[in-house]
């Protein structure tokens, strides 16, 4: 199907990762929208939240340089 | 094409015992580290000095911030050394690698080749395995600390309940899971940044690698605030107690 599988690694892997950061700073602005005065708070949390979701996309990353880096 | 490495180089031998420059790096760190806490508490209160003010300011923005998540003036006080040290290690680290001239530029001769002698800490699994393991073993040892033995076991082997008996063997993966995420997400930015910033080096060597490098200081200051912040959070989730109704509450 593909001749370079480390190319298609990252492609499908970091779909799922994308949609779910991008929910997560809508769910984070309708909260600090609705009350402006618990931003700081949401801001800690939305980040930690970031950073779990970008953490899958750095395993197809791994992934995906293994692949291409060791023979 | 390049000579890009997964594993890190071994530039020195010591008494039989190969040292990687990865290794190096991070000695250096924590030397650079050691002189600037050592100058910082020789010096007087009231300082006038920018950089003893800045590090005075940093390390009591961090309380603040543990403070708010923690709630509790005396639990933060306890773990503000692991998690301050935590962050400023790997931010040291990750920016030390970014100086330009100062990484890239000392090589060594060995027998299987040409190569840069120091290397960012954090492009090695070795490194930021040892971190991980130290992070989660810190949050045992609080949590340990916090409950007392009996309920420290309790949250792993409940036999009241057969739900909950699952729930606890799901905490036990829980924590080997954690040890294999921290690991991977540091040492996945910064490898691959590390790679990007070669590969762009070699198609365009002139101006274009500045945003890239802009990109690569910003990653490393927020990995290393997630790797703070992220052993901050599981170390108060687990020093919360359930009473008998089951709320959670702070001790």
């Amino acid at each position: 199907m593909t001749q370079d599988p480390s190319a298609f690694t990252m492609g499908i892997g970091t779909i799922g990762p994308a949609l779910a950061i991008g929910m997560i700073g809508a769910a984070a602005l309708i909260g600090m929208a609705r009350n402006p005065e618990n931003s700081e708070k949401i801001q800690v949390a939305m980040i930690i939240a970031i950073a779990f979701a970008e953490a899958i996309a750095i395993y197809a990353l791994v992934v995906a340089l293994i692949l291409k880096f060791v023979s | 094409m390049i000579n890009i490495g997964l594993q890190p180089e071994y530039v020195l031998s010591i008494l039989g015992i190969s040292l990687t420059n990865t290794f190096l790096t991070s000695v250096l760190v924590t030397a650079l580290l050691g002189v600037l806490g050592i100058v910082f508490y020789f010096k007087k209160q009231n300082c006038k000095n920018i950089l003893i003010s800045g590090i005075r300011i940093l390390v009591f923005e961090l309380l603040k911030l543990i403070d708010a998540v923690t709630h509790d003036r005396k639990l933060s006080k306890k773990i503000l050394p692991v998690v301050a040290t935590f962050f400023l290690f790997i931010v040291t680290a990750n920016l030390l690698a970014l100086v330009p001239g100062f990484l890239g530029s000392f090589f060594i001769d060995t027998p299987a080749g040409k190569f840069s002698v120091l290397r960012s800490p954090n492009s090695d699994l070795t490194t930021t395995a040892a971190l991980a393991l130290f992070s989660v073993l810190a949050t045992q040892f609080f949590s340990l600390r916090v409950l007392g033995i009996k309920k420290y076991i309790g949250r792993f082997l409940n036999f009241t309940n057969p739900v909950k008996f699952i729930l606890g063997f799901f905490e036990m993966i829980s924590e080997g899971v954690k040890v294999l995420s921290f690991s991977f997400r540091l040492f996945g930015n910064i490898f691959a940044g590390e790679v990007l910033l070669l590969i762009i080096a070699f198609l365009v060597p002139y101006i274009i690698p500045l945003p890239f490098m802009i990109l690569e200081v910003f990653v490393g200051i927020i990995q290393a605030f997630i790797f703070a912040v992220l052993t901050l959070t599981f170390i108060k989730t687990s020093t919360m107690r359930h009473i008998r109704s089951g709320r959670k509450v702070d001790i």
